[in-house]
């Protein structure tokens, strides 16, 4: 599976929003965008990712860039990945 | 087929607790196992009690459908106990649990097991230790291993909400604990978490919880990955607790984080194997 389709089944998963994430790209934009995109759901992903991928996120790395869209998402975990 | 059995009867009541009154939904079988045999469920942290209400909710109905009796206990400082969030404490947590145990003793049922939920196991797991009352079964559902762990990634709830609020000084996980060393309360996700608390709940680990003279432990993981195995956390407690001879038996029920989903979710093979492990049936 791609790192983009993975990363869209987290999401879907989290925050419980099905099909709706299948029209999702590169571009679409998470937070401020998407209302179930709260701080629970900030935190229930970076640890989705943690534990799937076997990373640590650090304080400093929870910025808003990050969550900006999903293709920022998708980079950043590409970038753990490679650390 | 078997005929419909009768509703259980559900009787919330407060009941005169450690600091203050404890409010308790009592699941009352129409029908009574002769056994008469009981549950207290002992909920998880903070906002993770309230997504887990509905699953709490099923299991309890589940048993009470089938003869046993069950217990869901707000905290002090949680839910509609008494007490504010910012006065709970870990220690009179641990004896409003046996106050619990002790008005289900006057009810007149003596075989009483605990269901302990993420942090709530580590509670019943400590409750346990204290050896005050003898315990029938032990049921973990997604147990906190750690609970130091387990607190950072609560404190990263507030820098979470500080990252979608850009008017908001950003804190730090550090900043955060020397708040919390100075004896001040830390606001996260709407709770005022008490410098003790999180000091009491930092120091707890499973591992080092003596439950050796415990019957039977019954550990469930919940993963949305059909056929995974416990997690590696989790491996590691089980595996010290065997080598050390606790009677502990693993599993993992396929099914959503329904402690953190967006939306309430529910997972009925937990429910189903929990109802077998405490009525005893199935091994």
């Amino acid at each position: 599976m791609a790192l983009i389709d993975e990363v869209k089944q987290i999401l879907a998963d989290v925050l419980q929003i099905g099909a709706r994430v299948d029209n999702f790209t590169e571009d679409t934009a998470l937070l401020g965008a998407l209302p179930e995109f709260d701080s629970m759901a900030v935190i229930s992903i970076i640890t989705s990712l943690e534990e799937k991928y076997d990373f640590d996120v650090s304080d400093d790395e929870i910025d808003a860039e990050v969550f900006e869209t999903l293709g920022s998402l998708v980079s950043f975990v590409g970038w753990k990945l490679q650390q | 087929m078997t005929s419909p059995r009768p509703l259980p009867v559900l009787r919330p009541q407060f009941i005169p607790g450690t600091a203050g009154r404890l409010f308790v939904n009592h699941f009352s079988p129409a029908e009574p196992d002769p056994k008469r045999h009981a549950v207290l469920l002992i909920p998880p942290f903070a906002d993770e009690m309230n997504k887990s209400r509905r699953m709490f909710s099923m299991l309890a109905r589940s048993l009470a459908s089938q003869g046993m009796d069950c217990c869901l206990i707000d905290l002090y400082g949680t839910g509609d106990s008494e007490g504010n969030f910012a006065d709970a404490d870990w220690d009179i947590w641990c004896r409003d649990v046996q106050i619990a145990h002790s008005w289900l003793v006057q009810q007149g049922i003596m075989n009483i097991s605990l269901l302990g939920m993420r942090t709530g196991a580590l509670l019943a797991s400590d409750v346990a230790q204290r050896r005050m009352f003898t315990l029938d079964k032990l049921v973990f559902w997604q147990p906190v291993v750690d609970g130091e762990t387990f607190l950072n990634q609560f404190l990263r709830l507030r820098l979470a909400a500080d990252m979608l609020n850009t008017k908001s000084k950003k804190s730090t996980s550090e900043s955060l604990r020397q708040s919390l060393m100075r004896g001040e309360c830390v606001e996260v996700a709407g709770y005022m978490l008490p410098p003790a608390l999180a000091q009491e709940l930092a120091s707890k680990k499973l591992v080092e919880m003596d439950v050796s003279h415990l019957g039977q432990i019954s550990w469930f993981d919940v993963s949305s990955h059909e056929g995974a195995s416990l997690s590696q956390s989790s491996q590691t407690v089980v595996e010290r607790w065997q080598s050390l001879g606790v009677k502990v038996k693993p599993s993992v029920v396929t099914g959503s984080s329904f402690w953190m989903t967006a939306e309430i979710t529910e997972v009925p093979g937990l429910i189903v194997a929990s109802t077998e492990c405490l009525l005893g049936v199935g091994g």
